[in-house]
Order: C-alpha cells, then structure tokens, then sequence
C-alpha cells in the first residue's frame, strides 16, 4: 500500500521553554510493495516521524496519506490497523504467558472463530521463521531472538498492508541479525507488503532497500536508490552517517585508478566479487 | 510528557541556597507555629512571614495560586461543615434546622486560614530545593538515628535510586503505550472495567522492565564496590553557612511572635 | 610477564548455582547432564592487553566475563585476578576496585542523580576522602569528556555518552583492567565509536588492560588479540587477522567477518592469488588497487 507525506511538520513541547522543532516540511512518497529505508543519526527525527505514520503522532502540519486517503481524526484508528509499526525492542512489550496468546492479542477484537485466529496466529509466527511449535512455550522460555520474532508476529498477525521496523536488528548477533533482516525481505518478496526499514547499518540499508530516505536534524536530507545515495559519502559522513565498507573502498580505488573506470555503486561482497573479476578478465591476468 | 517531582523551581534566592536540614527544620516549625495560632494577629504575622518567602524566592503569584487549587474543595466543605455545626453564642442567622452563629464563622475562616498558610508554607520548602537535595536533608537529620540501627542511609539510597529513575520509567511508559497502541489497544473506551483492562498490557511489562532494571542496577552496584553504608564516604557535603544562621534567627523570632500574640492579644 | 586473568579449567553452570536448596542426591543426579554455560575454559590475559570476545548471543561471554571480577564464582576450576583467587572472600572488594566492568544497557547501570554523582559512587563505596574524590572525578571527567556534563541528569544524556559516564565512574577507581559487557550493543555509530575510541585511548595512554565483549566485527579488528567462544567452550583465541582469515570458522560460530575479508575470501576462492588476512579498508585499497593495476598493465602491453 502506497503512502504519502506531505508537508509534514512537528514541534514537541510546543508553547513551552522546552521547544524542539522535530520536524520541519517532510514530504516523500513510498511505493506500493516498495522496500524503503529511513537513516539518520539518533536525534534526526526518524522515530517522530514514523510515529506519524500509524498517527500514533498528529501532524502539527501537513498531511498523511494511506492509500491515497487522508489520515484525520475520525479514521485514524482505522487507517493504523493498515500500518503495523514495530518498535525498537518490540519484545519488550510482551506480556501474555504464551506465545499463542500475545501473538492473538492483536486481533481479538475481530472476534474470530477459534480455528480462523489459530490459523491467522500460526500464519503468522510462521512468517517470521518460527515453528508452530512455541505456540504454546511461555514467552520467557525463548531466546532474546526468538521473543523479538513473536512480537513482530504480534504485529504481522493484524495484517497490515505496511509494516515499518525501528532497528529490528538492533543488539543481536550478525546472525540473528541476517534471520531478522532476510525475513522482512521475504515477507515484502512473497505478499507484496510495503516495508520501511529504519536501521544504522548502511550495508543492511544498501542491500535491502530500493529506495533510502536521508534524514539530518528533522529535514529530508536525500531521497533516492541506495545508488544514488551512497554516492554522496562525503555528505553522509558530515552529518554522522556512513557509506557501505566495499562501496568507500571502491570508491577510492576509483579515485587512484581513475582511467579503470571501476563501478562504485556496489555494495554486497557478491557485486564487488564481480566487478573485481570483470575488471581483471579484461585485464587479461585471468 | 514530562513529570516533575516537588515541582521545584530553578532559582538562586537565599531559600533556594539554603541546606535542606534548616529549610526542614523551618517549615516544621512553622508548621508548628501555625498550628498553635489562636488569633487573628498571629495568623497575620505568619502571612507576613511566608508572603516574604515567596517575593524572596521570587516565585509567581499564579504558581502559588495553582497550587491551592486540588485543595479547593476540601476547604469548602470544611468551612460549610464548620459553619453548620459549631455551636456559638451570637446567633446570626436562624433558619428552619439551620442556624448560624458568628463564632461559626469565624472559627471557619480560622480553619481556612490555617490550610491555606500550612500548604503555602510548606510548599516554598518543595519550590526551592530539588529532590536530590531534600534526600540527602533527609538522610542527614535521620542520621542520628543509625544509632539504634534505623536504616537511614538505606531508606536515603532507595529514594535516591527511585528519583533517578523516575524519568526512565515515564519514557518506558510512553513507550509501551504507543507499542500496545499500534497492536490496537484502546485507551479510550468509556467502559470503566474496559478501561482498566486495557493498561493490563502496559502494567506487566513495565514491571517487568522494572524487575530486570532492579537486577541490572543491583549487579552493576555490587561491581563498583557497593556494599551498604558501612565505612562510605560521602561526595556531598551539606554546609551550614550565614544563610542557614540567619534562617534560623528569622524562624525563632517567628515561633516567639506567635507565641507572643496568642497570649498578649 | 604473569597473566592478569587467568582462567584455570574454569566452568560454570547456572543449574549448579539455583539448585543449591535441592537435596545432595539430586545434585548428583543433575551433574551428569548438567548444561554449562562455561566449560572448562583456560587462557590468561596479560597486563595492558586488549583482548575482544566475540561469540553468538548465548555462547557465554556474558557468563565468563561476570567471573572477571567476582560477580559470579566459577563452579569448577579457578578464575584468577593478578595471582588472587576470586573465590577468596576478604579479597573480593580488592577485585572489584581493580576490574570495572560496564554493562550494556546504559540506563540500568548509572546510579547517580546527576553525572558527577554517579562517577562519585564507587569512590564512596571504597571510602576515597572527599578531597581526593573531586579530583579523581574531575580527571576522569576530562578523560571521557564530559566534563561540561558535571551536573546533567543521566537520563538527558545520549547513549554514548551514558556510557562513557558509566567509564568514568570506572576510571575514577583506577582499575587496571575494565571489562566491557557488549556495552556498544545499544548504541548507534556515533555512541559506539566513542566507546572504542575512548577505550583505545585508555588502553595505549593508560595501559588499561580492556576485554571488549562485541558482536560488532568492525570492533574486533581494532583489537591485540579475540577470543571465540561458542557453547561456553574456547573455539579459538588468536590476532583478529588470523580469525578472520578464517571465514568458515567464523561463520559456523554465527558471526561474520568484515566486507572487505570476505571480498579477499571470494576472490581466492576464484583463485585469483590475494593474502586471505586483510582486515582493513587501507589494506584492502593497496591489495587491489596493486592487482587492478597489473591487470591494466598487461592490457596495455
């Protein structure tokens, strides 16, 4: 499901001493079905703005669109139920004794029929990596792992046609951090669901996202592919951001070598492997 | 959202500097003072005396005002009740079952008087010293007392820990809030039982959160040495000073003046 | 030189330690398939070391790092701290003065109502006179510097900055050894460079001996020596260069190596001829720009 910013503004403490202009005139669009991005130093405004995305946050200006309808007051329990927002964290917020019943919480309220919600919950777990087996464990037999998947599953189980992730990755292991990541890639790739990733790690961002919103002291920095982004290393790295390792080492093998005319929109080992390979193949060493 | 315990008041006044044991030590002998008031006189001097404190500690006549407000209808129904019932001998108004005599009257206002100049008074005490301030008073005056193994140093340890965390746990709050709001929990219900079911999920994981806080925090202290007041030295130091001297003098001549009028007067 | 730590046959068991109320026979029959969280782990560090410990969430780097200074006893085998027993009880505040150790969640470890205060609460604990407390506090504000943040609140500090609080609260003990509990999981880039500057700095200027528990590779790099721990048991302990080197060590142990050793590892893989110990951006720059060059050579000639 496509959504829409525009002109989006706000002031935390407005009216007081403590004044803090959060956001100021943020406007993007995110695609149907598109995996979008949004970096940024802590303190840039990310998290207040995907607070607006669900209106867990009123815009003090400007307007939200869902689907191409306008977000206001009286539709905005309905229009949250669209965006399933995930927290940094998220199993933090568990508080059932199973699995089944926390995962359930969300959609209680639609008065399933006990077969439908047990499907709905085990779909659900299931997306996220997870067997049907931990239903029914207490949610503190699980790894830190494991507990963040069920609490997203919490989220997923309301199906949602947008579901934004606040670091999902944030204090795990590299390889928790790949299940995590490699989840909400597939998730996007099999149901089509529009995901917005908010993370520190570039690499994650260079090679998950299709498109990467840049954010500094509440403005939009830059908008546009991980590409066209990670081009401006020198600007990224003045306002606290970074460049994926391969695409800076490319980058200055490209200013040493400036006649081998070397790609440096790359970022996974495999892309770079390639061009490497390419580069020496025409070279004639191999 | 922000809480602010004791709403104290940032300042640089006389009262503001002063150590937390004399400004202890004054409200409770003001305290005191008012509470032995009899007449109008000494009631008048005690206005004088807190009036001077808040122009002292230059705090806003709204600030003060504000702060009566949660008590507005405990002094009305006292005054109401003390108009009704007191028995008197100047009878003013004799109404049906009613009647109303002027000593009632008066003994009402007394009444009203006395709330209004206890919560004034001893709110200058919260406006100008900050939390961490009055715990370490407290731990202070109570130190006396460790004598016959009363836990002051403990009961100091504790407040201090629970101020600091205070601001931790209101950010928790929020947060878990909004994390149980974008999975469709409704805090708006009308419904009375509705509504304090929906904070279940807000409750277990702040205890939860506050259950490991404890563990953490307790490791982390036993790692940098932490084991109870025994053999401690301290970083604050409380100091006496002029101010305090003069404080005091100022509260003494205050005791004596009400002592004074309520027999002279 | 003597080891600083020292880890004699160290294990440890958490079963062991929250059965204590079982009966004796239980006990027995426990010990057969009793789960170690640590087995049988030996190696020493040595003064002025820094050492990263690396291992997937679970593996027991935790658990090892809480015996470094007493919070936790081994439950066979001897932990030693600069020739001491930790399981000597009169020595125990001694351990703990001379191993500081910063956990990860900044908000759970800062005791103080404002900065100064928390640096100050270890000094009051091992009775510092007041005197000498301010000074310590002040250098080891200028140390980690915040010393502008004396008087802020805890909770108005930044991630990183809370940690180096927690640092300074450490240095001002003068520890010869701080051990940091994956106390840059929770920051972002900006927190957790520093921490590792800080703690790089601590470690050439001070000879702080630093044991760095990280699940970030880009950490490790910067460190003398990492120790690999997966299931509680010592998988490998060696120079990062030559851990890394060892790409399918690493990632059978859950964890990754940088971009750049794995770029080297692919290529050689390819059989192209490029050293499998790169670890660095600088080095992976020089190795290839080398090697483009000479494949742009031949196509000249």
């Amino acid at each position: 499901m496509p959504l829409k910013i525009e002109n989006l503004s706000h002031t935390y403490m407005k009216g007081t001493p403590f004044e803090k202009k959060a956001l100021a005139n943020i406007n993007f669009e995110i695609n149907d079905g598109e995996f979008a991005a949004i970096i940024g130093h802590t303190g840039c405004g990310k998290s207040t703005l995907i607070q607006h995305f669900n209106g867990l946050l009123k815009p003090e200006t400007g307007n939200i669109y869902i689907d191409g309808k306008l977000m206001n007051d009286s539709n905005c329990k309905e229009m949250r139920k669209q965006v399933g927002l995930v927290f940094q964290y998220p199993e933090y917020q568990l508080f059932e004794s199973t699995v089944y019943k926390d995962v359930a919480f969300g959609i209680k309220k639609e008065k399933l029929s006990a077969d439908e919600e047990y499907k709905r919950v085990a779909d659900a777990i299931k997306k996220t990596g997870l067997s049907e087996d931990v239903l029914e464990k207490s949610v503190y037999d699980l790894s830190g792992g494991q507990k963040r998947r069920v609490a997203i599953a919490g989220i997923i189980v309301m199906n949602p046609k947008i579901l934004v992730l606040d670091e999902p990755a944030a204090g795990l292991d590299p390889a928790g951090r790949d299940e995590i990541l490699s989840f909400a890639k597939k998730l996007r790739d099999e149901t089509g669901i529009t995901v917005i990733l908010v993370s520190h790690s570039m690499e994650d961002v260079a090679k998950l996202a299709d498109k990467v919103i840049v954010m500094n002291g509440g403005n939009i920095e830059m908008i546009g592919t991980p590409k066209e982004v990670f081009r401006n290393g020198k600007r990224l790295n003045e306002i606290g951001l970074s460049v994926p390792q391969l695409s800076a080492v490319f980058h200055k093998i490209d200013e040493i070598l400036p006649n081998l005319h070397i790609n440096t929109d790359l970022f996974t080992v495999e892309e770079a492997t390639d061009e490497i390979l390419r580069l020496l193949s025409k070279g004639g060493t191999v | 959202m922000k809480i602010t315990i004791g709403q104290y008041v940032p300042g640089n006044s006389i009262l503001h500097r002063a150590d937390p044991r004399t400004k202890f030590v004054l409200t409770f002998a003001y305290m005191i003072a008012v509470m032995i008031a009899d007449n109008f006189a000494a009631y008048a001097v005690a206005t004088v005396f807190v009036g001077a404190a808040y122009l002292c500690a230059k705090i806003n006549i709204a600030k003060i005002l504000r702060s009566l407000k949660p008590l507005i209808i405990m002094m009305l129904i006292t005054v109401t009740l003390n108009i009704l019932f007191y028995k008197g001998e100047t009878v003013l108004v004799d109404f049906w079952k009613i009647t109303i005599y002027k000593e009632g009257i008066l003994f009402a206002v007394r009444m009203l008087l006395r709330i209004v100049l206890l919560v004034l008074g001893s709110s200058v005490l919260m406006y100008t010293t900050t939390s961490v301030m009055l715990t370490d008073g407290i731990e202070s005056l109570l130190a006396p007392l460790k004598k016959i193994h009363f836990p002051a140093h403990e009961i100091a340890m504790m407040m201090s820990i629970a101020l600091r965390f205070i601001p931790t746990f209101v950010d928790e709050t929020d947060r878990i809030m909004k994390a149980q709001m974008a999975r469709g929990t409704d805090f708006d219900d009308k419904n009375f039982i509705k509504k304090i079911k929906s904070y279940i999920p807000i409750l277990i994981p702040l205890f939860i959160s506050a259950w490991r806080k404890a563990e953490d925090l307790a490791t982390a202290m036993n790692a940098r040495c932490y084991r109870g007041g025994e053999g401690r030295t301290k970083f604050k130091v409380l100091k006496f000073s002029m101010i305090d001297l003069l404080l005091l003098l100022f509260t003494i001549i205050l005791f004596a003046a009400i002592v004074l009028l309520n027999n002279f007067v | 030189m003597s080891d600083f730590i020292r880890f004699e046959n160290v294990s440890y068991s958490y079963d062991d330690n929250e059965e204590e109320f079982d009966s004796k026979q239980e006990q027995i029959k426990n010990l057969s398939r009793v789960d170690f969280a640590v087995e049988n782990v030996n190696f020493g560090i040595k003064k002025g070391e820094f050492v990263a410990i690396v291992g997937r969430n679970g593996s027991g780097k935790s658990t090892l790092a809480r015996t470094m200074n007493a919070l936790l006893l081994p439950s066979e085998g001897v932990v030693f701290v600069n020739d001491i027993d930790t399981r000597n009880d009169e020595m125990i505040w001694e351990i703990r003065s001379r191993v500081g150790m910063v956990f990860q969640n900044p908000d759970n470890q800062i005791i103080g109502t404002s900065v100064e205060e928390d640096v100050a609460f270890g000094l009051e604990n091992i009775g510092v006179p007041r005197n000498e407390m301010i000074e310590r506090i002040s250098s080891a504000l200028d140390v980690v510097k915040l010393q502008n943040e004396r008087k802020t609140e805890p909770h108005l500090l930044s991630g990183g900055q809370k940690q180096r609080c927690a640092i300074a609260g450490i240095i001002a003990m003068q520890p010869e050894c701080i051990v940091l509990d994956e106390a840059t999981a929770m920051l972002d880039p900006i927190g957790r460079r520093e921490v590792i500057n800080l703690i790089k700095k601590l470690n050439k200027e001070n000879n702080i001996t630093i044991v760095h528990i990280t699940h970030h590779m880009d950490e490790v790099s910067q460190a003398d020596r990492v120790v690999l721990i997966d299931n509680g048991k010592v998988l490998a302990d060696t120079t990062p260069r030559k851990l890394f080197s060892d790409v399918q060590l690493v990632k059978e142990a859950g964890l990754e190596v940088p971009q750049i050793t794995a770029l080297m590892y692919n290529l050689r893989k390819k059989g192209i001829d490029v050293p499998n110990d790169i670890i660095t951006e600088e080095e992976g720059i020089a190795v290839l720009s080398e090697l483009l060059k000479k494949g742009g050579e031949i196509q000249c000639l």
